[in-house]
């Protein structure tokens, strides 16, 4: 083959990955997330549904709304974002900790069986999407592959990685839910 | 999921903390959004580049048509298996996420109705029958 041919075969060769990745993967990965999260969803409604909370309690409305809004941004739930609010988002961490409280103060109503289940709802919300965040970019896949291999799965790295990713994820969630706020602000 | 006709709320600012960080969170917004545009068709704009350099630098004084010949006399049938393979399966991908989709919209009213029977305000996640994003939130 021609040194020309070559160009031009590799070129197509890119362009189809290229296809692939941005019409092929990336919308799976966002019906992969929206997947997940409608699953939990339901399990909240499951658990509401048996007596487990109600319906129209503080707590049950919150995280559904939470889960709602990472449903409908979705798409907007990207590496690339979150770092950029990580390095400029300064205002965010106050909107995140006002959430946050509103948060404890629904769940402080709660008796204890029912504030276990609901933190653990949430929490794994906050991991399903921070997975999602992770396994979206080839480099924090390889990463992670490598932390697996050389640290392997060790208990005790687990909380520190739950509270680095809660404390991430915070930043990604206002954003997500500052785009509804703003709609709202928006004249009828 | 599913979208259900919202009655927009009336405009208000909830405090001052959430007015200020709408604010910067638009600056924020719109430089993610063209870091998140802008990489992967930056790449193709790059591929396109780098294939019309090198392929000029190759071609030298052969017109274009002559290379066309070349390339296309170059190819080979298993070349031409393979690149069916791949559209082949790319088309199956796409079929298979329409009936996906289809199956989404066609369950979503039900269970929007059995989840009302017991919540009736239960909220929805605003997103399109089929489960996608709404095009005004498209980035």
């Amino acid at each position: 083959m021609s040194n020309v041919g070559m160009v031009l075969q590799t070129a197509l060769g890119l362009i189809l990955l290229w296809t692939l990745f941005y019409f092929g993967v990336r919308p799976y990965r966002i019906d992969a997330i929206r997947h997940r999260l409608f699953v939990l969803r339901d399990k909240l409604f499951q658990f509401a549904l048996n007596g487990g909370i109600a319906f129209d309690s503080p707590a049950y409305v919150l995280l559904r709304r939470r889960i709602n809004t990472l449903l409908r941004y979705g798409h907007s739930i990207t590496l690339s974002r979150m770092l950029i609010i990580g390095w400029m988002g300064v205002p965010f961490k106050e909107y995140s900790a006002q959430q946050e409280q509103r948060w404890e103060e629904s769940i402080d109503k709660l008796n204890a069986t029912s504030r276990a289940t609901m933190e653990m709802f949430s929490d794994t919300v906050i991991l399903a999407v921070f997975r999602h965040l992770l396994l979206g970019n080839p480099l924090t896949v390889v990463i992670c592959i490598a932390d697996y291999i050389v640290n392997g799965k060790k208990k005790e790295i687990e909380p520190r990685m739950a509270r680095e990713k809660v404390a991430l994820l915070e930043e990604q969630a206002a954003l997500a839910q500052s785009s509804d706020i703003e709609r709202e602000l928006q004249p009828a | 999921m599913g979208t259900s006709p919202r009655v927009p709320p009336q405009p208000h600012i909830r405090s001052k903390l959430e007015g200020d960080y709408l604010v910067k969170f638009r600056k924020l917004d719109i430089l993610a959004d063209a870091v998140h545009l802008g990489v992967p068709w930056g790449c193709l704009v790059l591929i396109f580049l780098f294939t019309f350099l090198m392929v000029a630098q190759l071609a030298g004084k052969t017109t274009l048509a002559n290379v066309g010949v070349r390339v296309l006399a170059d190819i080979k049938v298993s070349q031409v298996l393979a690149y069916m393979f791949g559209a082949g399966g790319l088309g199956y991908g796409v079929l298979e996420r329409k009936l996906r989709h289809k199956k989404v919209a066609h369950m979503e009213g039900h269970i929007k109705t059995l989840e009302a029977a017991f919540d009736p305000s239960r909220s929805s996640s605003g997103l399109t029958r089929k489960g996608t994003t709404r095009p005004e939130d498209k980035i």
